[in-house]
């Protein structure tokens, strides 16, 4: 090759190396800032702020690199629908009440699992429970907990009555305690899931016959005219109920029997058999003078059935098929979820079962008598519309006090359930600004910040602390039922607590918040950290932790020998740990309690057309994993 | 012109690797093509087979089942039911067997009971009388295969079913998705119409999956559209055939329904797996070819590489062989090329031939140059050449090595050579042109002179010739005159002999010196005695001389050979010519003599003859005897003017003497006389042979001892021409020999055929006749079958007597020549040599 040639060649590949490597180096760089862009937070809505301790941090802890935003939601899918119309559907959505039927208004805006991995671990008996009148999947069951009768062994002993083992012999046992002046068997009645329950528990022979399927498959089908009782199987059914409540003996007032109450009879021994599920039979092995005997639901043609109902459900949102990258992130989130680590970490030493087949089924010693119903397959899956809640508590509770026969109460609940329902609800508040779900590292959550600075003018506090589970997501501008500004808070039982502190002490209240305590909720990330009004804190994390910097007020650090009027948002439960920390002479009682719930009052408020307060920059975050998107957005 | 070659090949190369390439993908995607529907075809069959296997499970497991409700239907008693499952059980290992009622509830022959969830298919078979196969799974239960069949119904302890079914472990029907032929690799699945896996045989657990489709959409290279168009198909109930990629490597997926609800057998089977034999094919198949391409790439290559090596060769073969040329041209050429600076006529090159056309040495060429260019005047006539214009002029000079002296033409102009100015000077050397041109002027002059020489010859010949003539013809007319007196007939046809055969020695002497001339003089040689020579001279010369008073004496000295080889006859002639001068030019009472001088020759077995021949006669002058041996010289002197002659005769005798490779030479006094000497040499040799007789290998000698004659003798003349003929015919019968005559060779033919045996003697030939010549004619006589024709003797008779007509009458199969006129006593001799006979 002459050397003219040579110098050609070499000139040539020199240029498509420098072409490739620019063209690399720009890739890269395309694709370093492509992946910054994407790193958004992927929203999980959970039904309880029960999972917001232990269950949201346990997620966030198998997928560390990614930004997870738990909000607690609603038990109630109509949270969902509004969120769906205001188009601001979560990627994730979970919900503990749970019938196809309900869900029939959000398949459009739910993602199709039908050809997924996750829905072939379902077991197709359990699956069918959520499986459209098309054929498509768009919720998955989680493990399930178990319903039946709870018996307290050492009561038995003690009276020497037999354990029943079918349906004579356990209406022989409760009345052979009625004659010992104790009550065979109560029900905490006061709650819809127990009239429920016991009403489908008692007929489930009659539920799962060939008429029963064929009944809920067309009541839940969404394109089939059924939204009523068969003639079949139901009738039936309310005539069991008649039967149990007077075989059982039941009294007017255990209408008004609850959870607490319940126990407590159960506890001191008033009580022989309850309703109960397999996690309570654990609890009560605990409890002295118990000894905890888990009693399927006898059928009075002598089967015994489990009754089962899945943790929760989860759904996807229709709107990650559009961002592969999205889709992949809440996928990986629901794979932990239905993992069987996930799963059991749920169950939380729950005996559950498993609706999952690549999940073990492992029964603690507790309920070991359960195996061979569990391999009978005697597992019902409860039917659990919103309308047969309602519908289940009213003509079960009218029952029990005698206005309701069997004839009766089947009329009026086929009745209530073919009662068309007025879907157009009253507005009773139109925000006509909204605000957006968004964590800023500078300034915090607009949204939060909206309604907590709301609340706390409201309750005429200086300060305002709440958890971040408290809300529940944007205040979007739009119509407003007084349901719909109800379910802005949560949970249901969120309740504000006043309390005059000093600097000091709010900020010491301020740092269990932000860094944890032993028994107290600990955030896990920047979404779980909690809002504040009044104040600014500033907070450092630091190795997946946080650190509360500094308090301030009107931008300096408070004063410590100051009084400050703080209201705190929270459940009881999860406010007496830190009051104990805090205030250990007084604890919780050192608190004022308002009288009505939060989101009451918070729905009340709107609906008079309180004024929203702006949003506050209550949040100075020095966190450096976050970059793009988690800017200030102070005014 | 050279760039575009180069693109052009360029191009060439990079369409035929296109075109090599195109080809390659072709046949590549069309065997891929055929694989792949071979392959598909393969897997098609194999898993219809695999899905008629599970149908056929199915199939079977209704069949016995009902069978076993006819059984059972007839039984009453429940241990014998349950006995008669024990032993269905231990033959057929299904897990359990089950009665079911219409609301899911079964009962098992041990009394197990329990709910068996068939959903819808629960209303198939108790409603729709239809046989159902479906997969179970139940928590902490190994996944089942149940098939059920309605019943007729009946109580088994109580419990009415109306519904009967067994159950498999998944386990047990795994072997039916083995499919040995592909080592174990492929992995096969019984799944819904949804994907929903509900048997397969894979057991690395990176692949087995709960759901198929969702398993191909996230680990394979399947997008969306694939993955439902699969969906869609599962749905149909389709059979089929689709490829994807999986970490690298390539899969078949092939479905078929099994015919039971919606289940469809799915198979993914490695490519490589399927199509490892036709993939070798096809790799070995492209492996060749590509060889083949490369090679023949190669060899274009090879050959692209060594014609331009050849070419590049013959380039520099073509530059060298320019430059030899050009080097040897102008080494070989007379041109010397100077190549000169147009502006200061510095010497830029010289060709290197001046060094031999000049006689400069290589190591003077400069200096010399210089020189050569003040001589020549180049540089003066450079500075006056214009532009486009060229000048001549030519110039001699003397070579300083040999002293020679040539000219030289000059052509001097200017061209621009690589955009230099450079002046050209050419030396033609003109030197041979030159000489040329000067001989042609002396040819000239020769010319002119001989034929000046000629036209005297002429003037004289005239007379000469006209001389025997005018008394031929007067002597005729005095004949017919006086024809009544036989003294004076006698009288002129004496005179009319003499004038004929001075005549006719005037013509032979013409003839031989235009043959001479014409170089067709050839020598024959022979054996002969140079004794008999002298001898002839003697008889030949002793009469003339007597006739003049002269005396005359032949002596010889030396050893003289028996025989020597030479041509006797031109001997004769040359010793004749010297002799007859000597008489013609020596007085009378004058003395000739003949001396014959034999020595060893120089060349070996020859000897060298010296012949003498002296006179005391006229002499010669100094002058003429240097053009005494020129044609036609005759020295014009008073005495020699009236003796008659053709001035050809020493000519004659010159050549001759000239051809035998001797030489002649002469001494003579004017008023003394002559001395002429021949030296030649001849070969020693033996017996002379007898050959072709020619008239002139005769005796001279009219007095022979022997007497010839022609009397009786029968002859055929063939002579077209009528007073040749008349003579021939007058002579012969003069003679006392019969003739006949034809006109033409073909008559002579004929009438030779025709005439019996011995009718003829001989056959006297014309050569020129029209229809047949005489050379045919003897040709065809020769060969024509008649009984005389191989021995009767065929004497040619021509005008022309060259020895090209000699052989041409040999080769014809004649016998002898004679010459005209012809000579009576010659040819008695020679029909008495060809008759064998003398005087009868």
């Amino acid at each position: 090759m002459s050397k003219k040639n040579r110098v050609r060649v070499i000139t040539a590949v020199a240029a498509a190396m420098a072409v490739m490597l620019l063209g690399m180096l720009l890739w890269s760089r395309s694709a370093e800032s492509d992946w910054k862009e994407k790193e958004d937070a992927i929203s999980v809505y959970l039904w309880s702020a029960d999972l917001m301790t232990d269950y949201a941090p346990y997620i966030q802890s198998q997928l560390p690199d990614m930004n997870i935003e738990f909000v607690v939601g609603n038990n109630d899918l109509d949270f969902y629908r509004f969120m769906m119309e205001n188009d601001a559907m979560p990627d994730l959505i979970t919900n503990r009440r749970f019938s196809l039927y309900d869900a029939k208004p959000l398949n459009d805006q739910l993602l199709d699992l039908t050809y997924t991995q996750e829905v072939g671990t379902i077991y197709l008996a359990y699956l069918e429970n959520y499986t459209n009148s098309d054929g498509t999947v768009n919720w998955l069951p989680l493990c399930a907990e178990v319903d039946g009768l709870i018996a307290n062994k050492k009561m038995f002993e003690q009276y020497d009555i037999d354990l029943p083992t079918d349906y004579d012999s356990f209406i022989a046992a409760c009345q052979a305690f009625e004659e010992k002046g104790i009550r065979g068997f109560a029900a905490d009645f006061a709650y819809d899931y127990t009239c429920l329950e016991i009403l489908q528990g008692l007929s489930i022979p009659e539920l799962t016959s060939m008429d029963g399927q064929f009944w809920r498959h067309q009541y839940e089908d969404t394109t089939s005219a059924v939204n009523g009782l068969d003639d079949k199987i139901w009738p039936g059914a309310f005539q069991r109920m008649e039967q149990f409540i007077r075989d059982t003996n039941m009294q007017e007032d255990d209408v008004w029997l609850d959870h607490g109450k319940i126990e407590e009879m159960f506890q001191n021994g008033e009580v022989a058999i309850i309703r109960g599920t397999g996690a309570q039979v654990i609890e009560y092995e605990a409890v002295d003078g118990i000894d905890p005997l888990f009693l399927p639901y006898f059928g009075q043609n002598g089967e015994e059935w489990l009754l089962t109902y899945p943790a929760f459900q989860v759904a996807l949102d229709r709107n990650l098929e559009s961002d592969a990258w999205r889709k992949e992130q809440a996928f990986r989130i629901l794979d932990v979820m239905l993992s069987e680590e996930g799963q059991n970490f749920l169950a939380q030493k729950k005996d559950v079962i498993p609706y999952s087949r690549n999940v073990k089924l492992e029964l603690s010693e507790s309920l070991s008598n359960l195996q061979p119903y569990i391999e009978k397959n005697r597992l019902y899956v409860r039917l659990a519309s919103n309308d047969f809640f309602a519908a289940s508590k009213d003509v079960v509770q009218k029952m029990i006090r005698g206005e309701y026969g069997a004839e009766q109460a089947y009329a009026a609940f086929d009745a209530r359930l073919k009662t068309p329902k007025d879907k157009t609800e009253e507005t009773v508040r139109t925000f006509t600004q909204g605000y957006e779900n968004i964590f800023y590292q500078q300034g915090g959550n607009q949204a939060f910040s909206v309604m907590a600075g709301t609340l706390r003018k409201h309750y005429g506090s200086d300060v305002l602390l709440a958890p971040s589970y408290c809300f529940t997501g944007a205040v979007f501008e739009a119509d407003y039922t007084e349901e719909m500004l109800e379910n802005m808070i949560m949970p249901n039982a969120l309740e504000a607590w006043q309390r005059e502190m000093t600097g000091n002490e709010l900020k010491q209240f301020i740092r269990i918040l932000v860094e944890g305590e032993d028994g107290c909720f600990k955030p896990f990330n920047c979404c779980s950290l909690p809002t504040v009004s009044g104040i600014t804190i500033e907070v450092e994390e630091k190795d997946g932790s946080y650190q509360l910097l500094g308090v301030l007020e009107d931008g300096k650090e408070i004063r410590e020998d100051k009084l400050y009027g703080v209201t705190c948002l929270d459940k009881a439960c999860y406010l007496e740990p830190i009051a104990n920390i805090l205030f250990p002479q007084e604890g919780l009682a050192g608190f004022r309690k308002e009288e009505r719930l939060v989101r009451k009052e918070w729905s009340s408020f709107c609906r008079d057309d309180g004024e929203l307060s702006k949003p506050e920059c209550y949040m100075i975050l020095h966190d450096q994993s976050l970059e793009k998107g988690k800017g200030d957005y102070t005014e | 012109m050279d760039k575009k070659k180069k693109w052009f090949g360029i191009i060439v190369i990079l369409c035929w690797l296109i075109a090599v390439g195109i080809s390659l993908g072709i046949y590549s995607e069309f065997v891929s093509k055929m694989i792949y529907e071979e392959s598909s075809h393969h897997l098609t069959e194999i898993y219809a087979q695999v899905a008629k296997s599970v149908y056929g499970i199915v199939e079977e497991k209704w069949k016995i089942l009902k069978i076993w409700d006819t059984h059972l239907a007839h039984m009453d008693d429940s241990d014998e039911m349950r006995s008669f499952l024990q032993e269905q059980k231990e033959e057929w290992n299904f897990t359990d067997f089950y009665f079911i009622s219409s609301d899911g509830n079964y009962y098992s022959p041990d009394g197990e009971n329990g709910f068996i969830d068939l959903k819808d298919q629960m209303a198939r078979l108790v409603k729709d009388r239809e046989s159902v196969a479906m997969h179970i799974a139940f928590p902490g239960r190994t996944e089942l295969q149940v098939y059920a069949v309605p019943s007729k119904g009946g109580i088994y302890q109580g419990f009415h079913y109306d519904v009967i079914a067994i159950s498999y472990d998944n386990s047990a029907l795994l072997h039916t998705l083995d499919v040995s032929a592909f080592d174990g690799m492929a992995g096969s699945y019984v799944v819904s119409a949804n994907g929903r896996v509900m048997i397969d045989n894979v057991g690395d657990l990176e692949r087995s999956t709960f759901n198929l489709l969702a398993y191909l959409e996230s680990h394979a290279q399947m997008d969306k559209q694939e993955t439902a168009f699969l969906k869609q198909e599962f749905l149909q109930g389709n059979e089929g055939v689709v490829t994807f990629s999986m970490q690298g490597e390539k899969y078949y997926l092939v479905y078929q329904p099994v015919g039971v609800q919606d289940q469809v057998v799915v198979g993914l089977v490695p490519m490589k797996l399927v199509n490892a034999s036709m993939n070798r094919v096809q790799r070995v198949t492209m492996i060749v070819f590509i060889c083949i391409v490369a090679l023949s790439g190669l060899l274009m290559l090879l050959f692209l590489v060594m014609k331009n090596r050849e070419k590049l060769k013959k380039k520099d073969m073509d530059i060298l062989y320019r430059e030899e040329l050009f080097g040897t041209l102008s080494n070989n050429v007379n041109d010397i090329f100077l190549l000169l600076d147009r502006k200061d006529f510095t010497l830029n090159y010289v060709s290197p031939n001046i060094c031999v056309q000049m006689g400069i040495r290589r190591q003077d060429i400069k200096s010399c140059v210089r020189d050569i260019e003040q001589e020549f005047g180049i540089i003066q006539n450079l500075k006056e050449l214009a532009v486009a214009e060229h000048r001549q002029w030519e110039h001699e000079y003397t070579n300083k090595e040999t002293g020679e002296v040539r000219w030289y033409q000059l052509l001097a102009y200017r061209a621009d050579i690589c955009d230099c100015e450079n002046c050209v000077v050419v030396l033609s050397d003109r030197t041979q042109e030159k000489r040329m041109n000067q001989s042609l002027l002396d040819a000239l002059e020769l010319a002119k002179s001989a034929n000046e020489a000629k036209s005297n010859f002429l003037a004289n010949m005239s007379h000469d010739i006209r001389t025997p003539m005018n008394a031929i013809i007067g002597f005729t007319t005095l004949l017919e005159h006086d024809a009544e007196n036989p003294d004076k007939v006698r009288e002129y046809t004496r005179k009319l002999s003499v004038s004929g055969r001075h005549l006719m020695g005037l013509i032979n002497d013409i003839l031989d010196m235009s043959k001479i001339e014409a170089g067709q003089t050839t020598l024959q040689v022979t054996d002969f005695c140079m004794t008999d020579i002298l001898e002839e001279m003697q008889s030949i010369i002793l009469p003339q001389t007597r006739a003049r008073q002269q005396t005359f004496e032949v002596t010889t000295e030396g050893d003289i050979p028996g025989e020597v080889q030479g041509d006797k006859v031109r001997l004769n002639q040359i010793l004749l010519n010297l002799l007859s001068n000597a008489v013609k030019y020596t007085q009378e009472g004058g003395t000739i003599s003949l001396r014959l001088e034999a020595f060893p020759g120089t060349l070996r077995h020859h000897t060298h003859f010296r012949f003498i021949v002296a006179d005391n006669g006229y002499g010669m002058s100094g002058e003429y005897i240097q053009t005494i041996f020129d044609p036609f010289s005759r020295e014009n002197t008073e005495q020699k003017r009236e003796i008659k002659g053709t001035g050809l005769g020493m000519a004659i005798t010159k050549n001759i003497v000239d051809l035998m490779g001797g030489t002649i030479e002469v001494e003579s006094t004017l008023g003394e006389g002559s001395v002429f000497t021949v030296n030649l040499e001849l070969l020693n040799c033996g017996v002379q042979k007898k050959g072709f007789l020619r008239e002139d290998s005769v005796a001279e000698s009219s007095e022979s001892d022997e007497k010839h004659s022609l009397s009786g003798l029968h002859v055929l003349v063939a002579e077209d021409n009528e007073i040749n003929a008349q003579i021939i015919m007058e002579l012969l019968r003069m003679e006392g020999a019969s003739c006949e005559l034809t006109v033409n060779g073909q008559e002579t033919l004929t009438r030779f055929e025709s005439a019996p045996p011995g009718t003829f003697d001989l056959i006297f030939m014309d050569i020129q006749m029209p229809i047949m010549n005489g050379y045919e004619a003897a040709k065809r006589i020769r060969i024509c079958g008649h009984a005389d024709c191989a021995t009767i003797p065929i004497i040619a008779m021509t005008a022309n007597a060259f020895d090209e007509d000699v052989r041409r009458a040999l080769d014809a199969g004649m016998n002898a020549h004679m010459g005209k006129p012809m000579d009576m006593e010659k040819l008695k001799h020679i029909v008495s040599d060809l008759l064998g006979r003398t005087e009868i």
